[in-house]
């Protein structure tokens, strides 16, 4: 089994743990991004990634002094987040519901759990090239959620750039190597996805006959 | 083949080789493997290509998706009750149970600034409103409410923003909180945020069916 290195991450742990509220806030913001692409890579697809990432920061506060090793951490906090991905799969989570001004009071209205950035949709639609680079990359995400789960999260997590094989591996509980693999073998099914989904020799939506071999289907 | 067979898979390599690349961990002699590869097979230069290009849009994606995170912090009311669980642990830590007796004492009692008898109760609005202070007022507006359907109920429980402070003249201590209420209002229309096909937030009215008692529940 390999043994985590020593993180200075860990002393900050230790502090929130005890109490600090300033550890608990640098803990968060240093590792959020990688708890909402673990999101992105369990979610149901109908499921806002936002709402989940706040569930799991409120788990964090709540029970950060139940993680009794240090040193496991960021695998606690994974698993905090798998969780919160299937809860919502299993219909435990409600999507946020707004309610417009009252009859005959503009402007008086309450708004319930707004997602932060409403209403910025409509820039994003401008046509162009670096919306059709939008396009194709969503569209990639999109069939990057047919791969098998074992394979997706680690492709998800190695797009963040930071982090390594390694450090993909010390959160999932895998040896590097066996990391390297899956993704390597990750970005070979997504590639086949994607040139099934785009040459017209199988039925759109349909997954190729090469990966369905690849996936065991 | 499945998935869990890859240790037979013939294109293991090639796909080892090309994700390096990708990575940008491609070690001379994998520069060399793969060299060798191409000879025989051009198409793996094909492949690289488009194995980097999908990297990159699939990263781009990734990166959108999860840039949102940047702006969602940790819930204040959660932050608030873990500071003050924190600081009431601390306080029995070294027998200073009092002490914390005393933050309860001081909330069941109020010690409401400006209250009756204290500088602030009664000001200029006195004389426009029917309310000698804000105490009166929010009662007022408690009852009114429960007559008219509005106010539903008061939490017992309020929810402390910041460490309880000394107050400026020695006297008691200033707690900032917040106070809940629940309240009932009619509106004529409800929305649910979802996203767009551009992946931008929008808001699509929902209908919510009346339920009827006594009839089953949706299958």
């Amino acid at each position: 089994m390999q043994q985590p290195p020593v993180d200075p991450e860990v002393s900050l742990v230790a502090a929130a743990s005890r109490g600090d509220t300033e550890a608990l806030r640098r803990l968060w913001e240093a590792n959020r991004r990688w708890v909402a692409a673990v999101i992105l890579a369990h979610k149901p697809r109908w499921a806002d990634a936002d709402d989940l990432l706040q569930d799991v920061a409120a788990t964090l506060v709540r029970k950060i002094g139940q993680v009794r090793e240090e040193a496991a951490f960021r695998p606690w906090l994974r698993t905090v987040a798998i969780n919160a991905a299937r809860a919502a799969a299993r219909g435990q989570h409600h999507e946020p519901i707004a309610f417009s001004s009252a009859a005959g009071r503009a402007g008086a209205g309450v708004e319930i759990d707004a997602p932060v950035g409403a209403g910025r949709g409509p820039d994003s639609a401008a046509p162009g090239s670096e919306s059709d680079r939008r396009d194709e990359g969503r569209r990639l995400l999109d069939l990057a959620a047919m791969l098998p789960e074992g394979y997706r999260e680690p492709l998800l997590l190695r797009c963040l750039h930071d982090m390594s094989y390694r450090q993909i591996g010390l959160l999932v509980g895998l040896p590097e190597t066996t990391i390297e693999t899956r993704i390597a073998r990750g970005r070979r099914m997504l590639r086949e996805l994607a040139q099934g989904t785009t040459s017209g020799n199988d039925q759109a939506g349909t997954v190729p006959r090469q990966a369905r071999q690849t996936l065991g289907c | 083949m499945t998935t869990a067979d890859y240790n037979s898979d013939p294109g293991l390599e090639r796909d080892l080789l090309i994700s390096r690349v990708v990575d940008c961990r491609a070690s001379a002699e994998d520069w060399s493997a793969l060299d060798r590869l191409a000879r025989g097979d051009d198409s793996v230069w094909r492949e690289l290509a488009r194995a980097q290009r999908e990297h990159a849009l699939l990263s781009g994606a990734v990166l959108d998706e999860v840039a949102s995170a940047d702006s969602v912090g940790l819930p204040e009311h959660h932050a608030a009750s873990f500071r003050l669980t924190s600081r009431i642990r601390a306080a029995g830590a070294w027998g200073g149970w009092a002490a914390a007796a005393a933050v309860a004492l001081a909330w069941m009692g109020g010690l409401p600034a400006g209250g009756p008898g204290q500088p602030g109760a009664a000001g200029n609005q006195a004389s426009v409103l029917p309310f000698s202070n804000a105490s009166d007022a929010l009662n007022a507006y408690l009852d009114l409410g429960k007559k008219d359907g509005r106010v539903i109920q008061q939490l017992p429980g309020k929810v402390l923003l910041d460490d309880p402070q000394p107050a400026a003249d020695g006297q008691g201590y200033e707690v900032i909180f917040i106070r809940q209420i629940v309240e009932r209002e009619r509106v004529p229309d409800l929305y649910r945020f979802s996203r767009d096909e551009t992946g931008g937030l929008t808001a699509v009215p929902v209908q919510v069916r009346r339920a009827v008692r006594g009839s089953p529940g949706p299958m």
